[in-house]
């Protein structure tokens, strides 16, 4: 049986109508799509902020909400726990005091999370006796994902946490939650609209826009759909490999992906070694064979899954160990007669990498 | 500042009451530019409250006879000699009680004064109470928890009552159930709404409401007699028709109004604060 | 009062502690009915929101005579309230300086609400949304979030009340009459002494301590207002 069963019909105030129906039974699922396609009134409608005319929510053997038989139970008694995007701690407590503010409640517990442990994950100990307003914004998330997670909940909900964070700190944060997620295994339903922290983070994805599901499915399979490849916001597409080993000799960075070797951009010496390389599809050159005497760094030598279409350009999935996207113009796929199964060379300047934790 | 507001209504009021009462001008000049312009048709009045209904029909009985228009203001007495004190000039001044018509004579000029009606005190209770009074003395039985009355420091029947009340030897005994009204209106709202069990005061307030019953009269004796006294302004000795109604307030036709009200009538000639060795009683200062 | 015993007169005196008690009294009765109305106001919506919104102004726009003149209506032994309240609990509101509470909170009540509410409003209501969903119920939530963070404009509404109540007359005279000592507070003494010739010279003195009085609660309050502090209390 499905963890989660979501369904609903809602219309919005911009008047488009949400009309969404998905299952998830994975530990962290991710609703991606870009600004207003919906994904924030889907989380509160499973905390029961909003009610929709027409909805249906299932937790585990639980029903939340079920509008055709009348059916709504109380926010305080359905044990999800929200971390908003503007953390919204309480302004007149204490850190200590917002971390503890769900734990009396909870009598009845099914998860019973230790206050010690959640302070240690999330090193906050030292920020017990200060007010939020003394906060920075990477404190206040870390704080907010606290207090949700000490409320005990059966799923933990965030609404685009990151938000209002700047780059390092959304990786760092990130890396807490999954710190977080690994420890407790809370069901997590994260709100994103950045495609490198969905490919990082999420074991499945549901992808919104208009209101309406455009795809769903694992990560790269549900990414590589026509619909999120156009997207040309802040939801653009976005290559993210895992970096399965990483060397520092003579402050030069090497990673490798499987066998093949990457040339790193120079890091701020932070002391931390990178997990990720990031790069835009549109980066990306293809060349049916290798090159010498270019000035980019890595050839990465892999095999074409296949090609798809959106707006006016022409994604080639390609296999290189992992699965990335290179961009190019129809013409250029046109003149090198790209096929699935053809041998390619994808080069990339080590100046296109954005190195993520 | 809204807290102040109340503190100062009083003030503001006359200030306000003073405003309308000079409306024809405020500065003497304009008055008698405007009376000098054939407007000598208007006769301002400032009259006690409790003379309200008797006369406004004495006013239109006026209008009808000699087509002048009379215009009235009815308040406290107390407010209305505190107007004039600071400059209001109305034609004429028909107060409750002695004292404020002796007060506006030391501070504004009086062309002619008499003492014009007379009234009396009566205990008042709800029309379907059946508290049994039959003598004043009855008011201190336990069944009368408040006595109404208006305040004696400053409404004129109020002073009456106190008067009486001690002439019987009751004040003292009694005055712990006193409650002060600002005025005989509110007097007798207190008793029809039952607020308080009884009430003094006049004969012909006490008609005015239905839903209220004399339950005792008053000896007259036992106060100084309830006169009203009527002023004729000095400044209104260009206005032919002030005079006109000066001399028609106690004119046998007005009288029979008053009489109709409950007044009784005051016979003529009787300025007892100009008889020399007259009543002392009657300049006395409340 | 014995340190004003040589300023004050003996009815100056009384007519100070009088007011000084309605005051307060007022203020703190009236506190709870406004924190409840002004919540309401501030967070539901429900069909029958404006009529309770104009009933809880309506004091605001009568002139207080009427309102005195309905509340004596009310409250008088034979009234629809005045009579439950004598026949269970022997009580009498009229005439007593309780009837002066009572004028006066029904007459501070929509400033009361007014500043209560706006309060209310400027609270981000998702911090009680973030609270229900740890699990906190409404009035919990309400008790330990809603509240606390409120304090401020809580005790701006007081001190409005407060102010308000010193300067009440026209209900005050009507539902507790101008007793000496008992409901005589400073409005209903200088209105007494304007009443009597030459009084007017006299009142003044009051005038200063009901000045001196209300302006002190307003500059309080807004003293109040202008200490926003940044930890987000309202």
């Amino acid at each position: 049986m499905a963890l989660l069963d979501f369904r609903c019909r809602h219309p919005f105030s911009s008047g488009f109508q949400l009309d969404v129906a998905f299952e998830s039974e994975h530990r962290f699922t991710t609703l991606f799509g870009p600004s207003g396609a919906g994904k924030t009134t889907i989380l509160s409608i499973i905390a029961g902020f909003v009610t929709p005319r027409e909805g249906y929510v299932r937790l585990g053997d639980r029903t939340l909400l079920d509008t055709d038989h009348r059916v709504s139970v109380p926010v305080k008694s359905r044990s999800v726990g929200v971390v908003f995007q503007d953390a919204l701690l309480f302004p007149h407590l204490t850190v200590d005091a917002n971390l503890r503010f769900g734990q009396r409640r909870r009598r009845k517990q099914k998860r019973v999370v230790d206050f010690g442990r959640v302070v240690e994950v999330l090193e906050v100990g030292g920020l017990l006796k200060r007010h939020p307003r003394n906060l920075s914004g990477g404190e206040k998330q870390r704080v907010a994902l606290g207090r949700a997670l000490l409320s005990g909940p059966e799923l933990l909900l965030m609404d685009e946490p990151m938000a209002s964070l700047d780059a390092p700190l959304k990786t760092r944060i990130l890396a807490y939650l999954e710190r977080v997620v690994i420890e407790w295994n809370i069901p997590t339903l994260y709100v994103s609209h950045s495609q490198a922290e969905v490919r990082r983070a999420s074991d499945w994805v549901v992808i919104l826009d208009q209101g309406r599901i455009v795809a769903r499915g694992v990560p790269e399979d549900a990414l590589g759909q026509p619909a999120p490849l156009g997207w040309s916001d802040s939801t653009r597409p976005m290559n993210l490999v895992r970096l399965d080993r990483v060397e520092r000799t003579d402050g030069q960075l090497k990673g490798w992906i499987g066998s093949q070797l990457l040339s790193l951009p120079p890091q701020a010496p932070s002391g931390l070694l990178p997990r990720f390389a990031m790069f835009s599809p549109a980066h990306v050159f293809l060349s049916k064979q290798d090159l010498a005497g270019v000035s980019a760094r890595n050839h990465l030598r892999g095999r074409v899954c296949r090609l798809a279409t959106s707006n006016q350009a022409i994604f080639v999935a390609i296999d290189i160990g992992q699965i990335i996207w290179a961009e190019v113009t129809p013409a250029a796929a046109n003149e090198m007669n790209l096929r699935a199964g053809d041998e390619v060379f994808c080069l990339l300047k080590a100046h296109g990498l954005s190195l993520v934790d | 500042m809204k807290a102040c507001r109340s503190a100062v209504s009083p003030l503001t009021f006359i200030f306000m009451a003073a405003l309308v009462g000079c409306e024809n001008g405020s500065p003497d000049k304009t008055a008698s530019a405007d009376r000098r312009r054939g407007d000598q048709d208007v006769v301002t009045v400032f009259a006690a409250a409790s003379a309200t209904n008797a006369l406004d029909e004495v006013k239109a009985a006026f209008a009808a006879k000699f087509g002048a228009r009379v215009q009235s203001s009815y308040a406290a007495s107390s407010t209305l000699a505190e107007q004039i004190a600071s400059g209001a000039e109305p034609d004429i001044f028909l107060p409750a009680h002695v004292s404020w018509a002796n007060y506006v004579g030391s501070k504004a000029s009086v062309a002619r004064r008499r003492n014009l009606l007379g009234n009396r005190l009566v205990v008042v209770v709800a029309s379907d109470s059946r508290l049994e009074l039959a003598a004043p003395e009855d008011l201190l039985s336990v069944d009368v928890e408040y006595l109404a009355l208006g305040d004696p420091d400053a409404v004129p029947a109020g002073k009456y009552a106190r008067e009486a009340l001690t002439a019987l030897g009751l004040w003292e005994r009694i005055k712990s159930k006193v409650v002060p009204a600002k005025d005989v209106r509110d007097a007798l709202t207190y008793v029809e709404t039952g607020a308080a069990e009884a009430a003094i005061v006049y004969a012909t307030d006490a008609s005015i409401s239905k839903k209220v019953r004399v339950a005792i009269e008053i000896p007259p004796e036992l106060t100084e007699p309830v006169v009203y006294p009527v002023l004729l302004l000095n400044r209104s000795r260009e206005n032919e028709a002030a005079a006109a109604f000066y001399e028609y307030i106690a004119s046998p036709e007005a009288a029979m109004i008053f009489k109709k009200f409950g007044f009784a009538v005051l016979p003529e000639g009787e300025d007892t604060a100009k008889r020399p060795g007259g009543k002392a009683s009657h300049s006395r200062e409340p | 009062m014995h340190l004003f015993g040589s300023l004050l007169t003996i009815e100056e005196a009384s007519a100070l502690r009088l007011s000084f008690q309605v005051a307060t009294c007022a203020a703190a009765v009236g506190l709870p009915f406004a924190v409840a109305a002004g919540y309401l106001l501030a967070r539901s919506h429900f069909r029958g929101k404006w009529l309770i919104e104009v009933l809880v102004n309506l004091p605001l726009v009568l002139p207080p005579v009427v309102v005195g003149y309905l509340l004596l209506v009310c409250f008088s032994p034979r009234g629809p309230v005045g009579s439950l309240l004598s026949a269970w609990f022997g009580a009498r509101i009229v005439f007593t300086w309780w009837g002066a509470v009572l004028a006066s909170v029904v007459v501070s009540f929509p400033l009361m609400v007014r500043a209560i509410r706006l309060t209310f409003q400027g609270i981000d209501p998702r911090l009680e949304m973030a609270a229900q969903s740890l699990g906190a119920g409404r009035l919990r939530t309400f008790l330990t979030v809603s509240l606390p963070l409120a304090r401020r404009g809580l005790i701006a509404g007081c001190v409005l009340g407060f102010a308000r109540s010193l300067g009440e007359f026209g209900a005050t005279i009507m539902v507790a009459g101008n007793i000496e000592g008992q409901t005589r507070t400073i409005p209903l003494a200088i209105f007494t002494l304007t009443n009597q010739p030459g009084g007017i010279d006299r009142s003044w003195r009051l005038v200063g301590l009901a000045v001196l009085l209300a302006g002190g609660a307003l500059a309080v309050s807004e003293w109040l207002e202008r200490r926003r502090s940044t930890d987000g209390t309202a």
